[in-house]
C-alpha cells in the first residue's frame, strides 16, 4: 500500500513522509483500504486555507472526509459556498489541498494513469469555439488513448445520444449554453470511464436536458461506474443518488446512504382545500396547524404522514373538498436543511439554499387533477 | 507523445482558425512597400533596400505573432477554463506545456516560410535571381523565432496577457543588446553593478547570434559555425526556458 499524494500532518501541518503516513492514518481508513476493494475517490480530513481581505486566512474546507464507492452514485451537496467545486477541484488536482490526503483509485491524482480512468464536466463548462463538437470529442478521445475507429464510433453515439447530431460539424461558438453542458457530458465519456465526476451537471439545462443528464447517470450506474456529482437539486439526488455527502461552511454536516437518511424521516404534506367551510381557517390556526389561502383556496401543512391522513379524513368528514395533496419538503430535503441549519450555514429557499422546486411541481403534477375523496400518496 | 501532438494541432488550428495567417498580408505589403516605393528613392540600392526590409519584416512579423498568439495561449486557456477539461484527462501538465509550444512554433513556421518564399521571389522577379544569402539569413533568424516563442510560453504561464506582451518584447530588445550587457559589466566599477549585469547578459537570450540580416542584404553570406552554435544554443536556451515554464505551470492552481 502506497500513498503518493503529498500530505500534511493535519494536527501539525508539517509535511510527514510516506512512512509516516500509513502509520499515522486513522484506524478506520487503513481498515477499510486494506480489506475492502479501494474506493474510486477517497478523501480524508482535506483543509484548505486561502488568503482573503487584508491577507486574512480563510478556510474553505475544514477537514472534509468523503468516499465515492465502486459502482454507486454519490452526491455532493450543499448552499453556494459550502465547499462542493473546492472539493471537486482539489480531487481532480486542479487545486492543492493545505492538508488532508486525497485519492483516485488508491493512487495520487497527480498520476495521469488514474485521471486515465476518470471523466469530469466542470461546472458552467466552456470548451475551445473553434472547434466543432466532432472536433472537441476527437481531441478528448486522442488524450485518452482512445483508437481513432473508437473515437469515430463513440463521437457519433455520443452526439446522437445528447441530441447533438445536427450540431456535430457546427463550431462551438455557436452553441447555446445547453448545448455545451451536455457535450460537456459527451466529452466526459468519450473514453468509457470507471468514475465520472460532475460538478453541477443539471445546471443550464432545459427539463429534456434535465431528463437526458439523469437518464445518462442511470445508465452509467447500471453499467457499474462510479459516479460522484455536486448538485443543488434535491429532488435529482434523491432519485439518482445510493449516498449524500453534504458539505455547509466547509465541514461535512451530513452523510450516509439516501436510504438510511430518508428512513425514519417524514416528509412535510401540504393539503389544498378548495371548497372552505367559514371558520374552518381559524378553527385550524387555533389547534396549531399552520394554514395560509390562496385566492379562494386553503394551504394546510401536516408535519408528517400520519397528520396528513387524519387531517384529510377529518376535513371530508366536514364536508370540505380535497383539491390536493402534495409532499411539501422531501425527506432527504428536510434532513438538509436541518443539517445545515445546524451548522449555522444558510438552508433556505433563498440562495446558497437547494433548488426544490422541481420537487413540488413534480409531486404537484402527480396529485393533480384533483383528488375529491382522498389521497394519492 | 500523442497527446502532446494533439494539443500542438489544436494550438494551430486555433492560430489557423483566428486567421492568424492574415499576418502573412502584413509581410506582403511591407515587401510591396519596400519594392515599390521605397527601392526606386535608393539610388540604385532598391535591391539592398528590399533585402533588409524583407529580413527585419520576417523576423518582426514573427515576433508579432509570438506576442499577440503566444502570450496569451496559456493564459487565455486558464482564463476561459478550458485547461479544466484538458487536464482532466490523462495528460502532464508538461506535457500541454510542450504541446502549446510546439503547435505555436509549427504556426510560426509555416508563416515564417511562406514568408521566406515570398521575399526570394519578390527578390528573383527584381532581377536578384535566387539569393542564398538571404534564404540562410532568414534560416538562422528562425532561431530566434524558436527562443522567443519559448519566451512568450514562459511569460504565458506566470503572467496576463498583457504584461507577458510587454516583458516578450522587452526580453527581445534586451536579447539583441547581450554584448553591450557583456561589454558593460566588464567596464564597472562597482562590483555588484558588474555581477547584476553579468547576470543579466546570462539571463536574456543572446538574439544578436541569430542576427546576419544586414550582411546578408550586402550579399555576404553567413558563416557556417553560426548555423551549429545557433542550433545548440536556441536548443539549450529553449530548453531551459520550456523546463521553466513546466515547473511554474505545475505549481499553478485552477480555481
Amino acid at each position: 500500500m502506497t500513498f503518493i499524494h503529498p500530505i500534511h500532518d493535519t494536527r501539525t501541518s508539517k509535511r510527514v513522509d510516506n512512512q509516516t503516513r500509513v502509520t499515522n492514518l486513522p484506524k478506520s481508513l487503513s481498515t477499510v483500504t486494506a480489506i475492502g476493494p479501494v474506493a474510486p475517490v477517497s478523501v480524508h480530513n482535506l483543509r484548505r486555507y486561502y488568503r482573503g481581505r487584508w491577507g486574512k486566512k480563510v478556510e474553505a474546507l475544514k477537514g472534509v472526509s468523503l468516499e465515492a464507492p465502486a459502482g454507486q452514485v454519490t452526491g455532493l451537496l450543499g448552499p453556494n459556498g459550502a465547499g462542493k467545486t473546492t472539493t471537486l477541484r482539489i480531487i481532480l488536482g486542479m487545486l492543492r489541498a493545505s492538508s488532508g490526503i486525497v485519492r483516485l483509485f488508491g493512487g495520487s491524482v497527480n498520476d495521469p494513469a488514474s485521471r486515465k480512468r476518470l471523466g469530469f464536466l466542470t461546472e458552467q463548462p466552456y470548451f475551445y469555439d473553434y472547434l466543432t463538437a466532432r472536433e472537441l470529442l476527437d481531441l478528448c478521445g486522442v488524450l485518452c488513448d482512445v483508437a481513432p475507429a473508437d473515437r469515430r464510433r463513440r463521437s457519433g453515439y455520443w452526439l446522437e445520444r445528447m441530441g447533438l447530431s445536427h450540431a456535430a460539424d457546427l463550431r462551438l461558438r455557436k452553441f447555446s449554453k445547453g448545448m455545451l453542458q451536455r457535450l460537456g457530458l459527451a466529452q466526459a465519456l468519450i473514453h468509457e470511464p470507471e468514475l465520472v465526476i460532475l460538478d453541477e451537471p443539471m445546471s443550464g439545462l432545459d427539463p429534456l436536458g434535465r431528463s437526458l443528464v439523469r437518464d445518462v447517470i442511470l445508465e452509467l450506474k447500471q453499467r457499474g461506474a462510479t459516479v460522484l456529482f455536486s448538485s443543488h437539486v434535491l429532488p435529482d439526488v434523491e432519485t439518482l443518488c445510493d449516498r449524500v455527502t453534504v458539505v455547509a461552511g466547509g465541514s461535512v454536516v451530513l452523510e450516509g446512504s439516501v436510504a438510511d437518511l430518508v428512513a425514519d424521516t417524514d416528509a412535510e404534506f401540504e393539503i389544498v382545500v378548495s371548497q372552505v367551510s367559514p371558520g374552518l381557517a381559524q378553527a385550524l390556526s387555533a389547534r396549531g396547524i399552520a394554514v395560509a389561502t390562496s385566492g379562494s383556496r386553503l394551504l394546510i401543512a401536516a408535519p408528517d404522514r400520519a397528520a396528513m391522513n387524519r387531517l384529510v379524513a377529518e376535513l371530508i368528514r366536514d364536508g370540505a373538498e380535497i383539491a390536493a395533496v402534495a409532499p411539501r419538503r422531501s425527506p432527504l430535503e428536510q434532513r438538509f436543511l436541518a443539517a445545515v441549519r445546524q451548522a449555522g450555514g444558510s438552508g433556505g429557499m433563498h440562495d446558497g439554499g437547494p433548488d426544490t422546486s422541481d420537487a413540488r411541481t413534480a409531486a404537484r403534477a402527480t396529485v393533480e387533477p384533483v383528488s375529491r375523496t382522498g389521497t394519492d400518496q | 507523445m500523442t497527446r502532446i501532438f494533439a494539443i500542438a494541432i489544436n494550438t494551430w488550428r486555433e492560430a489557423i482558425r483566428d486567421r492568424i495567417y492574415l499576418a502573412l498580408l502584413g509581410f506582403a505589403a511591407l515587401l510591396i512597400l519596400a519594392s515599390q516605393v521605397l527601392s526606386p528613392l535608393a539610388l540604385g540600392e532598391g535591391t539592398r533596400i528590399t533585402r533588409d526590409f524583407g529580413l527585419s519584416g520576417l523576423v518582426l512579423v514573427s515576433l508579432l505573432v509570438t506576442i499577440f498568439v503566444g502570450t496569451g495561449l496559456v493564459q487565455k486557456e486558464i482564463e476561459r477554463k478550458t485547461v479544466m477539461t484538458i487536464l482532466s484527462k490523462p495528460i502532464g501538465r508538461g506535457e500541454f506545456v510542450l504541446g502549446k509550444y510546439l503547435g505555436l512554433l509549427m504556426t510560426l513556421a509555416v508563416i515564417f516560410i511562406a514568408m521566406t518564399a515570398l521575399l526570394l521571389a519578390v527578390l528573383a522577379l527584381r532581377g536578384d535571381g535566387f539569393n542564398q544569402p538571404v534564404l540562410l539569413a532568414a534560416l538562422l533568424s528562425l532561431g530566434e523565432i524558436v527562443i522567443m516563442t519559448g519566451v512568450a510560453i514562459f511569460f504565458s504561464t506566470c503572467t496576463s496577457p498583457m504584461l507577458s506582451g510587454m516583458m516578450t518584447l522587452a526580453v527581445f530588445v534586451a536579447g539583441h543588446f547581450t554584448a553591450d550587457l557583456n561589454a558593460f559589466a566588464e567596464q564597472a566599477a562597482s562590483p555588484l553593478l558588474a555581477g547584476l549585469t553579468a547576470a543579466l547578459h546570462w539571463i536574456f537570450p543572446n538574439l544578436e547570434l541569430f542576427n546576419a540580416r544586414n550582411a546578408a542584404a550586402h550579399g555576404v553570406m553567413p558563416e557556417a559555425v553560426r548555423f551549429s552554435l545557433g542550433a545548440g544554443y536556441a536548443l539549450l536556451y529553449t530548453a531551459a526556458i520550456l523546463l521553466g515554464s513546466i515547473v511554474i505551470f505545475r505549481r499553478r492552481e485552477f480555481r
